[in-house]
């Protein structure tokens, strides 16, 4: 069974992603699946991580190739980040990278 | 075989051949009397240089012999620079620390922090151009005959440079020769794709493009490669690793033509790749049938049967990824051109043979000075040097630097008539002593690797915390493994890596006995984590050409880093 469940809404050039569960290294590979096929069509991106409560270093490589991405074609957001997966973002650097609300 | 037969990019690999003759014949000229050169480079530079601002403030003028230069020029550090390098650039100052012309920076590979700007001037380009092609393909062509020449190169270097201001780079130097030679040459993609597997989307990449998949892939398709170019041979063992993962979705798109549409690229990358490709039936079924077979035995020689050559640092710290690339992947065809030293600062050093740990020290490029480890204030010319024993480097380099200490520590061993060979040990940063155990990064390294290998597990990579803060203070080891097959425990394998550190180091076994330093602690690391710490420095604008692995962490951003990824 999958640790992630994904919810994705695109609406015109605004896509949102809704994340819960564990980003470890199995489902990052389906969150990458999830993004590709959308990713090139907009210029906004929105991270919902209300219900992430785990994130390994495989899922922090999608964040951080998806925010290289729309660093060149608009702009990335992420939202409602947990205090563990904010440790995680403040101790390798996220947070300078990332636009976190 | 005739020049006319030869291809467009044989006739560029003859070009830096025959231009290597006159650079390989004047070094083994060198070896003769090589302190003789060294001190002549010296003596050129502080000429060149006594009229720029720190030439007036040191005097160079009136320095009349190595004594004098060494008492009155200070050792300095990056930082005693820094203010010079900000005219340089900022306000387009010349004549500050160097009289030469100075139009690239080269990224210091630094840690999680902003990486530095190094000035590298135009003789000092000269003389990685110099020695870094003209020299290895003069060599190659030496020791093995030119039957490689007509075969292509798998690149894994990374080109990518941005420009401060008009006219002045920053980025790896490798990636201002390749700048350079666009500009020089007007069919300029079609020699790189002449010259190189992987197509212009590989060698010059997009953002999240997935470039392993594009080297594979196009790498995979043709049988001829006879080289291979990979600036730390880590990278090429991380591809051999990936073609192992994946070689039935590689195989299957080779077959049909297709790009699998789990490959992240952009869709104009991959518009663009598939115009270069075409179903390729026959070899799609060679490379089954020997995939199929297995990887227990060499697989380099039967997907790559005249693979030759392996270019690239793979020597100190990346010794591991050398010795697993010979034995698993490539047999004992693959003949290793282990670059020699190459920093930031300059080039050092270069292979005079292949297959071989040691390089000879360049003594028309820096002005050597060598502090015997663990002495104090004794500094050794290249002619006072002994074999076997380990020296911090200072150089005085072409590009305005004197007397500067590089951090870097080598060890000699051996001579070339009277040229110190050298083998590059560790940065002196990275040597550890919370207790005056002073334990090196070679010995973190050994003890790590013979516990994995008795265990049988498959490291992928590991760091050390020295932590000053536990009480008593302790070692920290970080692993990422691939596989445990047996299950060993956390504690069965921290007490091993300790046993055999006490072992390496008595020292350190020592003050463990006593109590001085705490038992070790180990975490294992999440999958990848190695991979994002490239990722990061990559996007913090550090070039993959000079990243290393922290084997020690020396920071506060590196420590939190490794902390917040554990399992």
């Amino acid at each position: 069974m999958s640790s992630i469940n994904i919810e994705k809404k695109v609406e015109e050039k605004k896509m949102i992603v809704k994340v819960s569960g564990r980003l470890d290294t199995i489902s990052s590979t389906e969150l990458n699946n999830e993004l590709k096929d959308d990713l090139p069509n907009i210029n906004e991106l929105i991270f919902d991580f209300e219900g992430l409560n785990y994130i390994s270093s495989s899922g922090l490589r999608i964040i951080l190739s998806t925010q290289k991405v729309m660093n060149k074609q608009g702009k990335m957001t992420v939202k409602n980040v947990n205090d563990f997966v904010m440790e995680v973002f403040d101790a390798t650097s996220f947070t300078d990278i990332l636009n976190i609300e | 075989m005739s020049i006319d037969d030869v291809s467009f990019a044989g006739k560029f690999f003859l070009e830096k051949y025959s231009g290597g003759k006159e650079v390989y014949e004047n070094l083994l000229e060198m070896t003769k009397d090589p302190m003789k050169y060294n001190e002549e480079f010296l003596f050129k530079i502080l000429d060149k240089n006594k009229n720029t601002e720190y030439g007036q403030k040191y005097d160079f003028a009136n320095i009349k012999s190595i004594e004098e230069y060494q008492s009155k020029i200070p050792l300095s550090e990056y930082d005693d620079y820094v203010e010079y390098i900000l005219s340089m650039i900022i306000d387009n100052r010349s004549d500050l620390i160097t009289a030469d012309k100075v139009d690239h920076y080269s990224k210091s590979s630094g840690t999680l922090g902003n990486p530095k700007k190094i000035p590298c001037s135009a003789s000092g380009q000269e003389a990685i151009m110099k020695y870094s092609e003209y020299h290895t393909f003069r060599l190659i062509g030496e020791k093995l005959g030119l039957d490689w020449i007509d075969g292509r190169i798998l690149n894994l270097s990374d080109f990518s440079i941005d420009e401060i201001k008009p006219g002045i780079t920053y980025g790896a130097v490798s990636s201002k020769m390749m700048m350079l030679l666009g500009k020089k040459i007007d069919n300029y993609v079609d020699l790189l794709q002449s010259i190189f597997t992987s197509p212009i989307e590989g060698v010059f990449p997009e953002p999240s493009t997935d470039v392993r998949y594009i080297h594979a892939r196009f790498a995979l398709m043709d049988e001829n490669i006879v080289s291979v170019l990979s600036s730390f041979y880590s990278i090429f063992l991380e591809l051999l690793v990936y073609i192992e993962e994946n070689w039935k979705l590689l195989v299957k798109d080779i077959n049909k033509g297709t790009i699998d549409e789990s490959i992240k690229m952009s869709n104009k990358v991959r518009e663009s790749l598939l115009g270069k490709v075409q179903p390729m039936s026959e070899r799609a079924d060679a490379l089954n049938k020997i995939f199929e077979q297995g990887f227990n035995e060499p697989i380099i020689p039967k997907i790559w049967p005249k693979m030759k050559i392996l270019v690239g640092i793979g020597t100190g710290g990346f010794f591991n990824y050398t010795t697993k690339i010979k034995k698993k992947y490539a047999g004992k065809d693959l003949n290793l051109v282990l670059l020699g030293l190459i920093s930031s600062e300059s080039i050092v050093s270069v292979p005079i043979d292949l297959n071989s740990h040691s390089s000879a020290i360049l003594p028309d490029v820096c002005f050597f000075e060598f502090k015997p480890v663990g002495s104090d204030d004794v500094y050794l010319t290249l002619d006072k040097l002994e074999e076997g024993k380990d020296y911090e480097l200072i150089i005085t380099n072409l590009s305005g630097f004197y007397r500067y200490k590089m951090g870097d520590v080598i060890r000699v061993t051996g001579r070339y008539n009277n040229l110190p060979l050298i083998q590059f040990l560790y940065r002196s940063n990275q040597n550890v002593s919370l207790a005056g155990e002073k334990t090196t990064e070679i010995a973190l390294r050994e003890a790590a690797e013979r516990t994995m290998r008795d265990f049988n597990i498959d490291l992928m990579e590991f760091s050390m915390y020295p932590d000053p803060d536990s009480s008593p203070a302790s070692y920290v080891f970080f692993l990422e493994i691939n596989s445990n097959p047996n299950n060993v425990s956390k504690e069965d394998i921290r007490d091993s890596i300790e046993e055999k550190l006490s072992n390496l180091n008595p020292s350190y076994g020592d003050k463990i006995e006593k109590n001085v330093l705490g038992k070790m602690q180990l975490h294992f690391l999440h999958k990848e984590t190695y991979l994002l710490y490239r990722d990061l420095m990559i996007t913090k604008g550090i070039s993959s050409n000079q990243l290393k692995p922290p084997r020690i962490i020396v920071n506060e951003a590196q420590r939190r880093f490794f902390f917040a990824l554990t399992k």
